[in-house]
């Protein structure tokens, strides 16, 4: 039985949390479980751009469009960039948003649109004349911060006052609320998920502190490098690396090589390169609830963290290790005693596992999602919105 | 008599970031003394466009120029820049002032020399001229001007360029004015509101100083206060609950009022060759606080406080060294009498005929 028609509109399709979220809801969806009850929707992707996550995502959807290559602008996005540029912003944004709904006239009038993360929401506005009543659900990937840099001022009212539902990974915190006022009570909780782990066969290392990600100011990669000098100097037997692309123009530190960090750069598969009982630390500044964390919890791996957004609730009740101050020594003491305190760190690495086991799977993630696509009832979930 | 040199200054914008106000000091130091006969072409406008205009023969790009260039490249730039060298009587000698002016001032082919005046560092010289474009604009160019120590050992041992070719000039600082009014805060940064002078990484040292910042607080000035950077900041101040402490002040036509009257300037940028930021605190003996990123821990070093620049990212590190110049007057006074000192061949009235010579190619 064929289910409703939706829309997915993501971001780019690169390596990032969103897309590789997208990837995880669709292959659940296509699991045997995603179709137990027969009604799977139909599910067509409409992307800002092309991607490492594309062709997965192509294998998984009925239909993917993409409205930009990889890397570069398509040529009406380079046309309404130059018109921004000359002063005719609101010109340039309507040639952009006719050229994109031609791009999906093909496309069957949806049932639902789902805009996945507010990097998304330039493409609502494009495709909304196309999509009749449908149902509307935005489902952010992102905190206050990120979500003014896809969306611009004159804009962010209609973030709350346009979709029918609004979904988010943990509870909104003062700045998500202060952004969808009143509407923010009504935020459905859909966390994120990881798969299974594959055990990799590096040699345990319990003196090896990680973090991963692409280096920048979300991700608090200079955090991790603060924390790496103050460990040098308390622990100089402990390593620090860091695996992830490298910083964009002007967030690189000059001299930085010469410090105590290793530079691992950008794999494919992260977890390769990280070995057992490594700590891994999440400095991130704002961040829902990163695919890190969830990741190394599933592999057991103790985890310390730091920022806004769900990582608190993660690590509460003794999963792990949470700083709240923005003071590097604290983050130095959280990781300090996740080195040191073997049977409290096996422990809490273990709750942690756990948890994530039963709350973060796509098995158990994947069925509210559904939900909130469908509009259907949700089943029935830990009552701890982020847990 | 040597006639005074003809010089065709080709500047990226006319903003109040370091260089092109380093540029405009060296303008308004040959429009006084009448050392050079200088024309100014600028590929972007900016606030210093009408002080340029007031010194001198001064052209600035167009909208229309600027976006073609974005779209085809510096060649968009040439035509403008040629009529400007014929402006001379004689085949001017070409300044491209920063490596974001050089391949425009490159295109300039009735010239007696092109001269490219490097301000920047590895990171964002790599993103402003691609590694293998570098090449030919180097075969292309006479001389350097390195803008510190740093940047010359750049272009000598990982660019290639022979030592003879490279002339290190220090940058060009206007002197105090003296009797300004200077603030209370006991912390400063100031720069663009930009990643690479962190401003972020100045929130993250306040927020790990120990003793906490007193209620005097500190400031960072520089813009602009309303881009996507600057909400990132802010988010920084909230969350290490500085935001009432904190004073993000934006651009302003002077810094003179926002030096501190007793307190040091804190500068964590992620790479800065040659802040003139520190140069001016230097001169007032404001004390400074920095990391090795850059000319700042060339400059602390030179003037003997080598014990005051952190590790590249020690956070903590910085914190400390902050912590203690707060905590002692007299420390404060000693760093900025040596600051005061080692600055001074910095002056204009000092440095530009240092850097004349350098432009002219005199050994």
């Amino acid at each position: 039985m064929s289910g409703p028609v939706v829309w997915i509109l993501a971001p780019p399709l690169g390596a990032g949390g969103a897309p590789t979220m997208l990837v995880r809801y669709l292959r659940w969806l296509r699991s045997p479980a995603g179709c137990a009850d027969g009604t799977v929707p139909e599910v067509h992707v409409v992307a800002g751009a092309d991607g490492t996550s594309a062709a997965e995502v192509t294998r998984l959807a009925e239909s993917t469009t993409l409205l930009g290559p990889a890397e570069g602008r398509s040529v009406a996005g380079t046309v309404a960039a130059a018109g921004a540029q000359l002063g005719h912003e609101a010109a340039a944004a309507a040639v952009w948003q006719r050229w994109a709904r031609r791009r999906v006239r093909h496309l069957p009038r949806p049932d639902v649109v789902v805009v996945h993360g507010a990097g998304a929401w330039p493409l609502w506005r494009a495709v909304a004349p196309r999509c009749g009543r449908a149902r509307l659900v935005l489902h952010l990937h992102e905190l206050s911060v990120a979500i003014g840099r896809s969306v611009p001022a004159s804009e962010r009212w209609s973030l709350a006052a346009e979709p029918d539902a609004i979904a988010a990974p943990c509870r909104p915190d003062a700045g998500l609320r202060a952004l969808l006022g009143a509407r923010a009570d009504e935020v459905v909780v859909v966390p994120e998920c990881a798969e299974p782990p594959t055990p990799n066969d590096l040699q345990a290392d319990a003196r090896l502190v990680v973090g991963i990600g692409e280096a920048g100011w979300r991700k608090g990669t200079d955090r991790f490098e603060a924390l790496a000098h103050e460990l040098a100097r308390r622990r100089p037997e402990v390593a620090c690396q860091w695996i992830g692309a490298p910083p964009p123009p002007g967030w690189a530190l000059a001299d930085d090589d010469a410090g105590p960090v290793h530079w691992d750069g950008w794999h494919p598969d992260p977890w390769a390169r990280v070995p057992p009982r490594a700590v891994v630390v999440v400095p991130s500044r704002e961040d829902p609830l990163p695919l890190v964390a969830i990741e190394a919890a599933r592999r057991g791996h103790a985890v310390v963290a730091s920022g806004d957004g769900g990582l608190a609730d993660l690590l509460d009740e003794g999963r792990g290790w949470f700083v709240a101050s923005a003071d590097v020594r604290d983050l130095a003491d959280a990781a300090e005693a996740a080195l040191d305190e073997a049977a409290t760190t096996g422990l809490r690495a273990a709750r942690l596992r756990a948890h994530a086991d039963a709350h973060l799977a796509p098995e158990a993630v994947g069925p509210r999602w559904l939900a909130l696509i469908t509009g259907r009832p949700a089943p029935p979930v830990d009552p701890e919105p982020g847990r | 008599m040597r006639a005074a040199p003809q010089v065709l200054l080709v500047s990226h914008d006319a903003s109040r970031t370091g260089a092109p106000a380093v540029a405009t000091s060296f303008a308004r130091w040959a429009a006084r003394t009448g050392a050079a006969q200088i024309h100014v072409a600028l590929l972007g406008g900016g606030p210093l466009t009408s002080t340029l205009r007031a010194l001198g023969p001064t052209t600035v790009a167009s909208r229309a120029e600027v976006e073609l260039a974005r779209a085809a490249g510096p060649r968009a730039h040439a035509p403008r820049l040629r009529r400007a060298a014929r402006s001379f009587d004689r085949p001017p000698i070409v300044v491209a002032n920063t490596l974001a002016a050089w391949p425009a001032a490159a295109t300039v082919e009735r010239r007696d020399a092109l001269v490219c005046w490097v301000h920047e560092l590895d990171r964002l010289a790599d993103v402003l001229v691609a590694p293998d474009q570098r090449s030919a604009l180097i075969a292309a160019t006479d001389r350097f001007l390195a803008a510190g120590p740093a940047v010359a050992r750049m272009l000598v041992e990982r660019w290639g360029i022979a030592p003879a070719r490279v002339a290190t000039v220090p940058p060009l600082v206007e002197p105090p004015a003296p009797g300004a009014p200077r603030s209370e805060r006991r912390v400063l940064g100031a720069g663009a509101l930009v990643p690479r002078k962190g401003a972020d990484l100045f929130v993250s040292v306040l927020a790990s100083l120990d003793p906490p910042l007193t209620a005097e607080g500190a400031a960072w000035v520089g813009g602009p206060d309303d881009g996507a950077y600057a909400t990132q900041v802010r988010s920084d101040l909230r969350r290490a609950g500085l935001d009432g402490r904190v004073h993000l002040v934006g651009p302003v036509p002077t810094l003179e009022p926002w030096w501190p009257a007793d307190g040091v300037l804190l500068h964590p940028a992620r790479e800065d060759p040659a802040p003139l930021v520190v140069a001016e605190a230097a001169l007032r003996a404001v004390p400074v606080a920095t990391w090795t990123t850059g000319g700042a821990a060339d400059l602390l070093r030179d003037a003997g406080c080598a014990h005051l620049v952190a590790p590249a990212g020690d956070v903590v590190g910085l914190a400390e060294r902050l912590a203690r110049l707060l905590a002692d007057a007299d420390e404060r006074r000693a760093v900025g009498r040596a600051l005061a000192d080692a600055a001074a061949p910095q002056l204009v009235d000092r440095a530009a005929p240092r850097t004349l010579a350098a432009i002219r190619g005199d050994r």
